[in-house]
């Protein structure tokens, strides 16, 4: 008796304070990974980077957010929607909202982003692969995270933080604020090294050292113009030896690139009843798939008109303006090829003229007879890509480089010229330039200040609804100027209000950080 | 057992030699319980002497020396005593009642047993016959109304449907705000309880203050559930079987408009707005309204009046050494709406056995299936309009009756008749245990409890529906299979020192965890509707495969200490570390201690001399515990998948999505309590009292971080809010004689605020059911708080529209018209924005509270069971979906009709068309007969095989008084958090119905 008795205290204490807890407790984890001790192999350091890529597709980027921020405040875009998409726009009320809905979500993304980059080119150090795998992860990774920084330059300033490593801890989350001088510098830094070390060609959807050239061309023309001092609101202009540099991109590009326009504007976005592909005018674009694999986007369904007055798809969505499809001159291909789009069929498939005409870049399905049943099992699953720089931008920034270096000249003259003979308008020359008095309701004085206003026009037409407008406006300082003169037709619903040159941070991180302070007049 | 049988016949052997010497009667006789069963062991003593004996074990007893003038007194553990005059007889048979109040019956404690009278917490016991009153599948269901503190509101009325249990209100904000449901010791999971039969149950503990639940540590803080199962008893075998059959019948219906008064109400709805009207006669389809008259009641074409029936057997029965149990269950209900039913089985066997002095083992196991078919939905009355045909003149279902499809939703009746949704859920329990005893009060179990849980969904839309159509059919399966593994070591010592100190000691070492492991599959495109669900490699396009698994485990110590002293002065303590895999690394253990206090002050000698109070215990008690419903994995850093396109292929990678939070932990509650039981007139009045006070903190929270880290929220422990409540019950026994009636009330009333939140902003939550239905979570005020703009009216007429102006003359609503609403502009700056969102409802009652009244003459007993709620405002989002003025997209309410039209312009509606629609918040106050159950013993049972046989009629949901217009305001169809009580959308319509039923023993 006695014996079994002291066994089974024995077994007890055994059960009980033998284990092992610490192994016992660990949680584990099967359905997912964990940060820790993920990037081990190149295969988890590509793994790494498709997320980063991934980031740039949803609604909050790319897929929406970045076009509507960028091309609402201008007069060739508005929305309809019910609570309007004005929340999206720099000069809506709603953007002072105190949650700043919209307008956070891109923030927030950017940062996102930021921290995916961040944590592959950190992680990238301790793998143990073939070196110049890796240095082209870190490539496509630094390109990633440079042209997402120039973003958030753009629309929040520059006085938000530099952030070059991987967030660990919830702890001590209250960085300090950086410089343009800084922000700058990294962004052109990643560049620079993406430019050497990408390929010249890699599969759609990923960047090369075109991409690159490119992109350095664009962050140099954007610090040769204005900018917001986000502490002051005043516009400062750059430094125009920025000029030069975006002229050797462009140059290197232009000479020397693989990209040429497409026969006509349309085949740009791949002709009818079909996707966007990458096409020979196409430098970087994101990639998106239809076929239910969550690849896809919204933007045929935010483009596709009045609809048929189905309850579900009579949206109205995204518009442009009358004034602006008038302002077109004959026979550009650009508001009668498609391009623009004035009708619509009703259901009994009769041609209807529609409210506003429609930028139907993204629109699929350009023949669309409106199908129902089409619609509605396409969802928001469309695989249009969304084209961040393409050659036509290319040949735009060659002409305002080369005015801004030169003046007027046909050197000046070459790249407008290609874009618009594409679209079927007469090519300028410096003599007809010069002769003009009265261009974008404005009267510049000299040839010089012309030739800006006729690209900046220019860019409008050819570059509407694909996420330039607000930049080019801001980057010209020319937005109060535009804000005022489209006052009665265009969205704004805010007078002229220098502080809409930048976009307001994200008020939780300026209430959670004390170091962070809002930009100017928000 | 032989020690009994000594002393039994030691005293029978006295008894006769005292006979020898007394002139007066002998009486024998039996002693038997209601059930007829024999009593062995009850304590037959002739009044005002200490002369008697116990009954042997048939239940026999004799006793000689018995003047006849004499009055016996029978008395036995957990019944009631009973006094009989002999008046010369000298066979005394007597039956006992078992004691309601049950002073000296034993309750189940976490990890123990103990008698209620040493209890020191606040625990309420239901015993079986309570549960039984109402023929229910569901437990939560048999308990609403029985304990003081515990609110239960139905989800659904549907078959198979649940139930939501609230013990001394909600303690959380997030997380999960269910107690904890304990089976014969093993923790499930909510709703898993429900595996077992009603039938199958003993008795149930509801422990609700902090030192009852502290020894549950981690997860006791929403209170915990101890379900205890029918075991076997010694003696002979007892066969029972158990039936009933049950009817149901819709009742509360909703009054809807006519063919002609909603074609009418949609043509003037589409004129308001500047459309054309469809009602004009000009195509025969849409015909001019009088002409459409009735239309189609879709209720009546949805709705059947429901049947269920249920069956029960059950065998039980023992030797001196071991008993058994063995049971099979069976129910199966078609519900009121069209192709609803639900089916469940159960069988269960419990064997315990005494294998010699010092060792004892035992084993159970239940084996549970349901299958539930759910095809309609009550949102599908409404859906349709009552001018739509069910058929079209060819006799097809009538979906394309709007050419443009105004109706998003599916066709009702093909909905109900073609699609399949089918769930099955397959559930095993098994417990083994070995209890060792190697010294008197000394006791070592150790058990291994295994629960497998199978949970299978099956769908398909077949091409019959215009969503199969569109896709050539679609099937889906899923599975969820659950596994949880159990192991308890616990060691207990009862000791008495002396005659003054009593002690029982409790330690114990426990290990659980619980996998789980999903998937699905899909697919659309098949060349047969006949495959349905059965062959998902017929799909033409196979949907993208889906799996989880998960597991989490817990490791826990804990013990107690009960010391009583002179039996009037009751301490305990327990404590209890858990270690849990869901905590945070560098949070891993919790300990939660407990203490409580309790003084029979009955007990006392200068209580005695007051004869009127026959029992008194004071209580306090305080204690610590927790919630652990933090979700798996939600303090780990976790890389989540991210696509993307190369070229024209879909990628695969990794994107972060969690940062690592190593401090994350439980929620913990710190409650007090203090309380009483008191009973008066030899407990013919029996009070129990509770005032309690919770304070919640480290409320789990998702809370914003900057967003400059890459991560948007994070999960912290950061709120915290307070419940104080007051618990009353009373038990009467208002006659006690041939004709008894005894009558249980209790009433409670629950306090919640929130203290505490993120940064003291607000948080507006969707409750679900509707876009407009919207809570905020605020400081200072309770969770559950409705918000919307206050409707002040309607504008009768211009003449209003600009009398209501702003300070500065300007009109507030300039843009309405007649007929629209009027709201107020409670910021005051002149207009109506979303600054004059204020609370509008309020989902908290004031207080709940139920009357059971047991009246029993003869061999009849009749129970009647009220209850009610009283002070909350319900959500009614199906109203709200059917007074849809604006857009009218469904039949709406007769009472529509009365809506602002110029030739009415005091209506109670605002005109068709108009932008905005009325709220539908209700006052939620019901009183309520649930339940009339009248039942007949037959006396002496049947043919001699029969021992014991009664049978009953009962009749659920008698009346309602209510101002609440929807089927039933005992409803909050979202779900188990706190945030979202009290809404009503598309309720399943609960009915009335009746149940005749029929107990036998054998």
């Amino acid at each position: 008796m006695k014996n079994i008795f002291n066994i089974v205290i024995a077994v007890f204490l055994l059960l009980s304070f033998n284990s092992c807890h610490e192994n016992f407790l660990e949680e584990q984890v099967f359905s997912s990974l964990n940060t820790d001790g993920f990037f081990t192999t190149e295969a988890d350091l590509e793994a790494g980077l498709i997320g980063v890529y991934s980031a740039f597709q949803g609604n909050n980027y790319y897929g929406q957010s970045v076009i509507y921020m960028a091309d609402f405040p201008t007069e060739y875009m508005r929305g309809y929607w019910s609570p309007p998409m004005d929340v999206y726009n720099v000069t809506s009320a709603l953007s002072d909202d105190k949650n700043q809905r919209a307008v956070s979500n891109l923030w927030q993304q950017t940062w996102i982003v930021n921290n995916r980059s961040n944590m592959v080119i950190g992680r990238a150090t301790d793998v143990e692969m073939d070196e110049n795998a890796k240095t082209k992860i870190v490539a496509e990774a630094r390109f990633l995270r440079a042209i997402n920084r120039f973003l958030q330059v753009q629309f929040y300033g520059t006085g938000i933080p530099l952030i070059d490593s991987e967030t660990t801890s919830l702890n001590e989350l209250g960085v300090m604020p950086s410089n343009k001088d800084e922000l700058y510098n990294s962004i052109i830094a990643d560049l620079e090294f993406a430019e050497v070390n990408l390929p010249a060609t890699s599969a759609e959807g990923r960047a090369t050292s075109w991409s690159a050239t490119a992109f350095l061309a664009k962050v140099y023309l954007k610090m040769a113009g204005y900018s917001e001092n986000p502490q002051s609101g005043e516009m400062e202009k750059g430094d125009a030896a920025n000029y030069q540099k975006a002229k050797t991109s462009l140059d290197k590009i232009v000479n020397q690139g693989p990209f040429a326009l497409m026969p006509k504007p349309i085949d740009v976005w791949g002709g009818r009843r079909n996707e966007t592909e990458a096409n020979a005018e196409v430098i970087y674009a994101i990639k998106y798939e239809t076929g239910g694999l969550g690849e896809g986007n919204v933007w045929n369904n935010r483009f596709v008109g009045k609809g048929n007055g189905w309850s579900a798809y009579s949206w109205k969505t995204i518009s442009t303006t009358w004034e602006f499809y008038n302002s077109f001159e004959d026979g550009d291909l650009r508001a009668t090829n498609d391009m623009l789009k004035v009708r619509y069929q009703d259901k009994k498939k009769r041609w209807k003229k529609d409210d506003f005409p429609h930028c139907w870049k993204y629109v699929s399905d350009y023949d669309s007879t409106f199908s129902k049943d089409w619609l509605v099992t396409a969802g928001n699953d469309y695989g249009d890509d969304v084209v961040l720089i393409r050659y036509a931008d290319i040949l735009l920034m060659h002409s305002e480089v080369e005015n801004e270096i030169n003046g007027l000249s046909g050197n000046a003259l070459m790249g407008i010229n290609m874009v618009r003979e594409r679209a079927g308008v007469p090519t300028y020359t410096t003599a007809s330039v010069s002769a003009m008095t009265e261009i974008n309701q404005e009267t510049p004085g000299s040839d010089k200040d012309k030739l800006r206003e006729l690209i900046i026009v220019e860019r409008k037409k050819e570059l509407m609804c694909e996420g330039h407008g607000w930049f080019d406006y801001v980057r010209h300082n020319i937005l109060m100027r535009e804000m005022t003169k489209y006052y009665e037709f265009g969205p704004f619903n805010a007078a002229a209000n220098k502080k809409y040159n930048l976009y307001p941070i994200y008020i939780v991180d300026i209430q959670l950080n004390e170091n962070l302070s809002q930009n100017w007049g928000w | 057992m032989k020690k009994l049988k000594s002393i039994l016949v030691l005293s029978l052997v006295l008894i006769f030699s005292i006979s020898t010497y007394a002139q007066n009667i002998q009486v024998t006789g039996k002693v038997t319980d209601k059930d007829g069963g024999e009593l062995p062991g009850v304590n037959v003593v002739i009044k005002g002497t200490t002369q008697g004996t116990i009954t042997n074990v048939d239940g026999v007893y004799s006793l000689t020396g018995v003047s006849s003038d004499a009055t016996l007194l029978f008395s036995f553990i957990g019944f009631r005593q009973l006094e009989v005059p002999v008046d010369g007889q000298t066979t005394i048979n007597a039956t006992l009642e078992e004691d309601v109040i049950g002073i000296e019956e034993v309750v189940a404690i976490g990890y123990g047993t103990m008698k209620k009278s040493d209890l020191t917490g606040a625990i309420a016991s239901v015993s079986n016959d309570v549960l039984e009153q109402k023929p229910t599948t569901s437990i939560e269901s048999a308990l609403q109304g029985r304990v003081a503190g515990v609110q239960v509101r139905t989800r659904s009325a549907s078959p198979g449907g649940g139930s939501s249990i609230l013990i001394r209100g909600g303690n959380s904000i997030k997380s999960s705000v269910v107690p904890l449901y304990v089976v014969d010791g093993f923790p499930m999971e909510p709703g898993e309880a429900s595996l077992i039969s009603p039938q199958d149950i003993q008795s149930i503990e509801i422990l609700k203050d902090g030192s009852s639940t502290a020894i549950y540590g981690s997860r006791g803080a929403n209170g915990v559930v101890l379900i205890t199962t029918k075991k076997g008893q010694k003696g002979d075998a007892k066969v029972t079987y158990s039936a009933y059959t049950r009817f149901e019948v819709p009742y509360n219906t909703y009054d809807l408009t006519t063919g002609e008064e909603m074609a009418t109400l949609y043509d003037e709805a589409q004129v308001n707005k500047g459309s054309a009207p469809y009602f004009t006669g000009e195509d025969p389809k849409y015909p001019i309204p009088p002409t459409i008259g009735e239309g189609t009641y879709w209720f009546d074409e949805l709705t059947r009046n429901g049947f269920a029936h249920s069956h029960q057997l059950s065998v039980n029965g023992g030797t001196e050494k071991s008993s058994y149990r063995f049971s099979a269950n069976y129910f199966t209900q078609d519900g009121i709406m069209i192709d609803d039913d639900f089916t469940r089985g159960s069988l269960s066997a419990a064997i315990d056995s005494e294998i010699n002095s010092w060792l004892k083992a035992g084993l159970s196991l239940t084996g549970y299936k349901h299958e539930r078919n759910i095809r309609s939905s009550t949102s599908y009355i409404f859906n349709m309009f009552s001018f739509i045909p069910v058929y079209d003149d060819e006799g097809n279902y009538n979906f394309n009756y709007f050419p443009d499809n105004q109706m998003n939703d599916e066709y009702p009746l093909i909905y109900a008749n073609e699609r399949t949704n089918l769930n099955v859920s397959e559930r095993m329990t098994g417990n083994f245990y070995l209890e060792i005893e190697p010294i008197t009060g000394l006791k070592i179990r150790s058990t291994v409890g295994g629960y497998i849980k199978n949970d299978e969904g099956y769908k398909y839309v077949p091409t019959t529906t215009q969503a199969g159509a569109k896709v050539g059919g679609s099937a889906s399966l899923s599975n969820n299979s659950t596994n949880s593994f159990l192991n308890e070591n616990i060691v207990t010592y009862d000791k008495q020192l002396g005659e003054d100190h009593k002690l029982n000691l409790m330690a114990a070492y426990t290990r659980q965890y619980r996998t789980n492991i999903s998937s699905g599959m899909s697919g659309t495109g098949f060349t047969s509707d006949k495959y349905t669900y059965n062959n998902i490699d017929a799909a033409a396009v196979p949907g993208i495969p889906s799996s989880n698994r998960s597991k989490w485990q817990l490791a826990s110590y804990l013990g107690r200490v009960n010391y009583v002293f002179k039996d009037k002065y009751l301490f305990s303590a327990t404590g209890r570390a858990d270690g849990s895999s869901k905590f945070g690394a560098d949070n891993r253990w919790a300990f939660f201690p407990s203490a409580a206090f309790a003084w029979r002050t009955s007990e006392e000698g200068f209580m005695k001399s007051i004869d009127d109070i026959s029992y008194l215990k004071l209580r306090v008690s305080y204690g610590e515990t927790g919630n652990s419903d933090i979700g798996l994995y939600q303090s780990q850093g976790l890389l989540g998948t991210a696509g993307y396109v190369y070229g024209n292929e879909r990628v695969v990678g990794v994107a972060a999505t969690r940062v690592v939070n190593p401090d994350l932990k439980w929620e913990t509650t710190k409650q007090f309590d203090v309380g009483f039981d008191l009973g008066l007139f030899n407990n013919r009045l029996f009070i129990t009292t509770d005032f309690y006070h919770k304070n919640t903190t480290d409320l789990l929270l998702d809370v914003n971080i900057n967003a400059t880290s890459g991560y948007v929220s994070a999960l912290k422990n950061v709120g915290s809010l307070q419940n104080q409540g007051f618990e009353f019950s009373a038990d009467v026994k208002i006659l006690d004689g041939n004709f008894k009636w005894n009558v249980l009330g209790n009433f409670s009333m629950n306090r919640n605020e929130i203290t505490k939140l993120t940064d003291g902003g607000d948080i507006i939550v969707a409750a679900g059911g509707d876009k407009d239905v919207q809570v905020i979570l605020s400081e200072g005020k309770p969770v559950g708080q409705f918000i919307g703009l206050n409707i002040l009216g309607i504008f009768n007429d211009e003449a209003e529209i600009n009398a209501y102006t702003n300070a500065e003359g300007g009109l507030i609503q300039p843009t309405a018209q007649p007929g629209d609403i009027k709201y107020e502009d409670t910021n005051g700056d002149g207009m109506i924005g979303g600054d004059d969102v204020g609370v509008i409802g309020d989902s908290n009652p004031d207080f709940i509270y139920s009357i059971n009244s047991s009246m029993s003459w003869k061999n009849f007993t009749l129970d009647l069971f009220f209850n009610g709620v009283y002070g909350n405002d319900l959500w009614n989002v199906t109203k709200y979906h059917a007074i849809q003025t604006d857009n009218p997209r469904r039949t709406l309410l007769k009472e529509v009709m009365d809506r602002w039209t110029p030739e009415n312009t005091d209506g109670t509606y605002p005109r068709m068309g108009a932008p905005d629609r009325m709220w539908a918040i209700e006052d939620g106050s019901y009183f309520k007969l649930s339940n009339v159950k009248l039942n007949y013993n037959v006396p002496g049972g049947l043919f001699g095989v029969i021992k014991n046989l009664n049978v009953y009629l009962s009749m659920q949901n008698v009346f309602i008084i209510t101002d609440y217009s929807g089927f039933d305001p005992d409803i909050n169809t979202v779900g188990n958090s706190s945030v979202n009580f009290g809404t009503d959308s598309n309720a399943y319509p609960n009915p009335r119905s009746y149940t005749f039923g029929v107990n036998v023993t054998f």
